[in-house]
């Protein structure tokens, strides 16, 4: 009998049962209480946007240059999120599928550039690739004084690319690991060309899974500020941080409107795409396709790994290294001597975040995974839209609402890691609600049967066997955390110093060599939580 | 009488019946239950008892309301209408309902559902919760030496053979002694020869155990040889429950009877004491029950493959074509297009082989009455 | 260590321009913060046989930076620490600016100096940290007691929204008039002049034009020029030329100088470096980095020189305001004439080489000093207008 059926059955088993039992609806009531309170900064944006009359939004909204800046934003989130479906996806067949040497060292080297921060990324470009750049030294002894400049939307689409395509890459990876091989032979023997039963029948199957991660790069490039900064191109981030700066609240809520506009744009896209998503992550067969052999493209795969992974991994770490060496420590002034409770501050708040966030996304996980009806995926919906939210815009947001509504907690450590939940929340739940996809909703069940309280099922059945894709979320939201920088530095508690605040603060003072070091070591810490993520095929 | 005789002789099982105290009891009872989706009427008004160390099984197609109402019994759906009492207790109703972990009803899934991070061991022992942990070790040791498992102890049910991991799935709803144990298409997940061989160890167990049960599957053969009594369910409703062999011999509807074997109908006027067929006349006697006020209409009689032999002949003697052949091993199957329309299977040993086109003449072979209903 | 045998050309004559050579010595900005190195040499007065420093015995040594532009400096002028009250207390301070990490160290030898007293502070960009100051302030009382900022212009925003309370006249006293806010609501602590670094084996200070308008016809300057406009400085100085000769003239001039053919940089630092390395014949650029250069890298062909009395002349600050609603009003009081101090000031003016704001003590090398600088004749307050400025760099295509 078919393995589909049976999931299809397993499935609707357990959207009824849960349709009869009150712990749905109590989940229901925990989700939309955390997604609503994630959500609740966002308000301060309309209720800065609506002391604004209508005559005056109409004309911030159609001026040229908003016009202009929404079609940049526009082409650098379409132009990432293409780039890096076009790395991500062929890594991650290359690493799942085929016979390439080496797979192993190419899948740790294709998922650690996540760790390396966005603006840390962009400022080795510039120094690579900039008009005085290393390339430019290397260059001008062969009569070439002109290189194509770094800077615009190229740039900031080639940085932003090589630093979040990974997010594309381990989803797509997860689900080529559960995708049930016979297909593709099935469709080999009605006589499909390798190609043909990729695009075919491989593509449809492991689509919600590259949309998943397609969605985490479109919002991580409409929030960023850092390299679009860097690579002076204007997009929203920008322009918003330029209008706070000229203190022209006005304008910049309009924009931050404008970007929450787009945010939900882009999320209901991937919901339109991902219609029938719950295929995507539940493998229904256990049976790997063989492995494709390469030949005589062994040579050229390995060529576009080990490019990619220069560019990524070589490079940053090269040119923080030749910071080091060229500059020495640079400056040692009491001021910016690095001081270790930095090191403890990011990884305290790195570690909070990262807890909150895992026990926030299994009730909004479990019930976007199990709920019967459409309102289910709600919240898990909400959380998205957190993240695509830019750290100055949240900063600010919680600063207003921090001094106004709670301000025993402004300036405190509880509002920063409230700051990184709303912003990283959707990675723990993205990877929670996999695993719990993978797990047959009969367990509970079973559990139940035997004599055990839905939670109690829950807890000695489920969390047991999701363990591994929670603390692959974990990993995700401390990585994420430990290089967030805009919020950071604008709820901290005053006197409070973290990793990044201190590479920002020695870097603004032209002390590159200084940054070098603490900045090679948090790369090296955040490295150590993507092995966890990495793990966690091995365990499922 | 003598069809009763036949049903004591299917059964080879009579020597472990004695683990229950009170067959008479009746342990579940279903009562007017009925279960909708919206507009969807999943269960209709179905009602139900099962006796004390009974073995029932639901039997039917897809979509006939079976799984629901293994689903209602064991507290994972809520009816909508009727009352499901166990052991005289009102465990559902319009006004109360209890939840699975408080009824006292054991599963078996279809997939077993074996928690993969445990071990045999840990997943027999999971339900025994109010033990304390030596007498959690004895009941599983009990558990598994009854499904003769005892060297498994530590494994995990991933190293388990199907088979295995089935009777593990068994001691583990056994193992908190449920006062009804439900299976949901219990065998569907092994090869058809571990099936067999599973039917039989199943319903040994299930027996020693002295455990009523209900049992869900759409394999007639799988309801038929392991049950004490079979309930065929259409379209949310009980067609016909009772012994597998009254079943089988005397379906009480073309739908039970189509369902179970592999039935033909023949075409028949009832003609005073005789019914005229396409395979000639014969005496209203071989038919079941009373006849009588169909005379002078039609009727169809259910004959199966088993009832008919086919013989060569020639054009002129032959009652139809043989027109395709069904090769079963140890059988072959004939279907036999007859002149007068009716299409009907013969079955023959596996030296018998005639090719299609063949001219046969068939006979009616049946030792028992035939099943009949009125012509629609 | 102090090497500064090679010092030359203490030349006191008061051109409009500064030709910085310096060369020799090799003390790099790594050793700035040694201690007590003025401390057996050249001791100023304040300072002189303190060599101890232990906790609350900080001499001007400490104060004082190293290298070769520092060496041989007269003793600071203005009032000495000793002669203020004594710091004591915890105060919040808000830092604005990357840069701002400079001033932690100042803060630090305080902190040193005074035991019982401890500056609690927050670094952010000054844009940010203007933003905060302004919302804290409208919610109810900042934190902050003092806001301490690279850039005027965010002193203005957070002034201009009212949430600044009154500075202590001894302080505005000793601060020209051009650098404090006309309402006395800020004061400068430090400035940093417009100026253009030059390649000296590729030009001659005389090919240097003293004008900004000049730039665009100097024919030697022909597309080996660079500039950093997303900058902050940068931007301030386009702010300036708009205030002085309008939207439509900055844009001609923005323009020209692209069609003249000029090179972009992320920051004045990288500007001045390639200035250094005769990759640039000449930049715009804050003063300070020129002299960082000169002090990192020996016999670099760097010089400086400054135009008159137009925007490349401006001369910004960072300043400090005490912030309304604080309940330390006299220990900010007392922190503000602390940084104006001689002292102090000497401390910006050797650690950060910056223009020291008060007249009795000199900037370090050969840096015309404040009162000889020409800076244009505007309110430094309007800086902060910021907005409109990136709009017009933005369509000139600059950015």
């Amino acid at each position: 009998m078919g393995t589909k059926d049976r999931y299809e059955r397993l499935r609707e088993q357990a959207t009824a049962s849960e349709r009869d039992s009150s712990p749905q609806t109590l989940l229901a009531v925990v989700s939309l209480a955390i997604s609503l309170l994630l959500l609740a900064p966002l308000v301060w944006v309309f209720l800065r946007a609506g002391e604004i009359e209508f005559a005056r939004a109409m004309e911030l909204v159609t001026s040229d240059t908003t016009v202009s800046v929404t079609l940049n934003t526009l082409a650098l989130v379409t132009g990432v999120t293409v780039a890096s479906i076009f790395i991500g996806v062929p890594l991650a067949i290359l690493t799942a599928q085929t016979d390439l040497p080496f797979k192993r060292f190419w899948t740790i080297t294709s998922a650690l550039p996540l760790v390396v921060p966005s603006y840390i990324g962009a400022f080795a470009f510039v120094s690579a690739f900039g008009p005085r750049g290393v390339l430019a030294d290397l260059l001008a002894p062969l009569g070439i004084d002109q290189i194509p400049t770094i800077y615009g939307l190229h740039g900031a689409i080639l940085v932003l690319t090589l630093f979040t395509y990974p997010y594309v890459f381990l989803t797509t990876r997860a689900s080529l690991l559960s995708f049930d091989g016979t297909v593709v032979e099935a469709a080999r023997t009605l006589n499909h060309t390798r190609w043909e039963a990729f695009r075919r029948v491989t593509l449809p199957q492991i689509a919600p899974g590259i949309a998943a991660g397609a969605l985490l790069v479109a919002l991580y490039a409409l929030s960023d500020f850092g390299t679009p900064a860097i690579m002076q191109y204007d997009v929203f981030t920008r322009m918003i941080y330029n209008e706070f700066g000229a203190r022209r609240l006005d304008y910049a809520s309009v924009l931050s409107m404008l970007l929450l506009v787009m945010a939900l744009g882009i999320l209901a896209v991937e919901s339109r795409l991902n219609a029938g998503r719950d295929g995507a992550y539940v493998s229904s067969g256990s049976r790997r396709p063989g492995l494709i052999r390469l030949g005589y493209w062994k040579v050229p795969a390995l060529l576009f790994c080990g490019t990619i992974a220069s560019l990524c991994l070589v490079l940053p770490i090269g040119i923080l290294v030749q910071w080091l060496l060229r500059s020495g420590t640079g400056y040692s002034g009491g001021g910016f001597a690095f001081d270790a409770a930095y090191a403890w501050n990011s990884v305290g708040l790195a570690a909070a975040a990262a807890a909150i966030c895992v026990v926030a996304a299994l009730p909004i996980a479990y019930l976007s995974a199990r709920g019967s009806s459409g309102f289910s995926s709600l919240p898990e919906r909400a959380t998205y839209v957190g993240y695509a939210v830019p750290g100055v815009v949240l900063g600010l947001a919680l600063v207003y609402l921090g001094l106004r509504y709670v301000p025993f907690l402004y300036q405190s450590v509880i509002l920063l890691v409230f700051a990184y939940v709303i912003r990283f929340l959707p990675q723990a739940v993205g990877t929670t609600e996999s695993s719990i996809l993978q797990v047959d909703p009969s367990y509970i069940e079973a559990a139940r049967s035997l004599g055990y309280h839905p939670l109690s099922a829950f807890r000695k059945v489920v969390l047991p066997l999701v363990a591994p894709g929670i603390a692959a979320g974990a990993a995700l939201v401390f990585l994420t955390t430990m290089k967030e920088l805009p919020a950071t530095l604008m709820l901290r508690p005053t006197g409070f110093e973290t990793f990044v605040t201190y590479i920002w603060l020695v870097q603004g003072a032209g002390y590159y060599g200084q940054a070098a070091v603490p900045a090679l070591v948090l790369v090296g810490l955040s490295g150590l939580s993507m092995l966890v993520i990495l793990r966690r095929e091995d365990t499922s | 009488m003598s069809r009763q005789t036949r049903t004591q002789q299917t059964s080879d099982f009579d020597d472990v019946d004695a683990a229950v105290a009170n067959p008479n009891r009746t342990v579940l009872e279903l009562d007017g239950v009925s279960k909708d989706y919206g507009q969807e009427l999943a269960v209709e008004n179905l009602s139900l008892d099962v006796k004390d160390g009974e073995l029932l099984t639901l039997l039917g197609p897809s979509g006939c309301g079976k799984t629901t109402t293994l689903r209602m019994i064991a507290g994972l759906e809520r009816p909508s209408g009727g009352q499901i009492s166990i052991a005289d207790e009102v465990i559902a109703d319009g006004s109360s309902f209890r939840k699975p972990e408080e009824r006292n009803v054991g599963i078996v899934f279809q997939d077993y559902a074996l928690f993969p991070h445990l071990t045999v061991a840990e997943n027999i022992a999971f339900g025994l919760t109010e033990m304390d942990e030596e007498a959690v070790g004895e009941r599983v040791d009990e558990l598994l030496e009854l499904v003769d498992l005892s060297a498994h102890h530590d494994k995990m049910p991933s190293q388990l053979s199907g088979g295995q991991q089935q009777r593990v799935a068994l001691a583990r709803s056994l193992a908190p002694e449920p006062d009804v144990l439900l299976l949901d298409e219990p065998f569907s997940n092994l090869d058809v020869r571990l099936r067999v061989e599973m039917r039989e160890e199943v319903r040994k167990i299930l027996k020693r155990a002295g455990v009523t049960a209900i049992s869900v599957t759409h394999d007639q053969e799988e309801a038929l040889s392991i049950s004490d009594r079979v309930a065929i369910m259409n379209d949310g409703t009980i067609a016909q429950i009772g012994d597998p062999a009254e079943v089988f011999e005397n379906p009480e509807s073309r739908f039970v009877a189509s369902f179970l074997g592999q039935a033909s109908f023949l075409s028949a006027r009832v003609t005073n004491d005789r019914i005229e067929t396409g395979l000639g006349s014969f005496d209203v006697e071989l038919l079941n029950g009373p006849v009588a006020a169909y005379n002078g209409a039609m009727v169809d009689v259910l004959v199966r493959p088993d009832d008919l032999q086919a013989m060569p002949t020639n054009e002129s003697k032959a009652d139809g074509y043989v027109v395709h052949r069904q090769y079963n091993g140890p059988s072959f199957v004939y279907r036999v297009e007859l002149h007068s329309g009716d299409v009907v299977h013969c079955m023959h040993n596996h030296v018998e082989t005639f090719e299609p086109g063949q001219p046969v003449e068939v006979d009616l072979v049946a030792d028992h009455d035939l099943a009949w209903y009125p012509t629609e | 260590m102090s090497d500064s045998n090679d010092m030359t050309e203490r030349n006191s004559t008061q051109s409009r321009r500064r030709f910085l050579a310096l060369g020799g010595a090799t003390g790099a900005a790594a050793l700035a913060g040694c201690s007590s190195i003025l401390g057996g040499g050249d001791g100023g007065d304040g300072g002189s046989g303190e060599t101890d420093t232990g906790v609350g015995q900080v001499s001007l040594s400490d104060f004082r930076g190293s290298g070769p532009l520092v060496a041989q400096r007269d003793a600071p002028g203005g009032t000495s620490i000793e002669e203020l009250p004594d710091l004591s207390g915890e105060l919040t301070l808000y830092l604005g600016g990357g840069e701002g990490g400079l001033y932690l160290d100042l803060i630090e030898l305080l902190e040193q100096r005074y035991p019982d007293f401890t500056a609690n502070h927050r670094l952010e960009a000054s844009g940010d940290l203007a933003n905060t100051i302004i919302e804290e302030n409208e919610a109810g009382a900042s934190p902050a007691d003092v806001f301490m900022s690279i850039d005027a212009g965010s002193l203005g925003a957070v002034a201009n929204a009212g949430a600044t309370a009154s500075l202590p006249e001894e302080a505005l006293s000793t601060v020209p008039e051009a650098y404090q806010d006309s309402e006395g609501r800020w004061v400068g602590i430090a400035g940093r002049a417009r100026a253009i670094p030059y390649n000296t084996n590729e030009v001659a200070e005389s090919d240097i034009p003293s004008t900004v308008q000049e730039f665009p016809e100097a024919a030697a300057l022909e597309n080996s020029m660079g500039w950093a406009p997303s900058y902050g400085a940068f931007q301030s100085f386009v702010t300036a030329m708009r205030l002085i000769r309008g939207d439509d003239e900055t844009m001609s001039w923005l323009q020209a100088m692209q069609d003249h053919g000029i090179t972009t940089y992320d920051d004045e630092f990288r500007v001045s470096n390639a200035c250094a390395d005769g990759e640039l014949t000449a930049g715009f650029a804050n003063h300070y980095y020129t002299l960082r250069v000169q002090s990192a890298r020996e016999s670099s062909p760097i010089g400086l020189a400054f135009t008159e009395g137009d925007a490349g002349a401006l001369v910004n600050v960072s300043g400090l305001e005490i912030i309304n609603g604080t309940d330390n009003a006299d220990l900010a009081s007392n922190f503000v004439r602390h940084v104006l101090s001689a002292e102090a000031q000497e401390f910006f003016a050797t650690r950060t080489f910056a223009y020291p704001m008060i007249p009795g003590v000199a900037p370090v090398g050969d840096l015309p000093r404040i009162d000889e600088l020409n800076p244009p004749d505007i309110n430094l307050t309007e800086l902060a207008d910021v907005a409109g400025t990136v709009d017009l760099l933005r369509d000139a295509g600059v950015l």
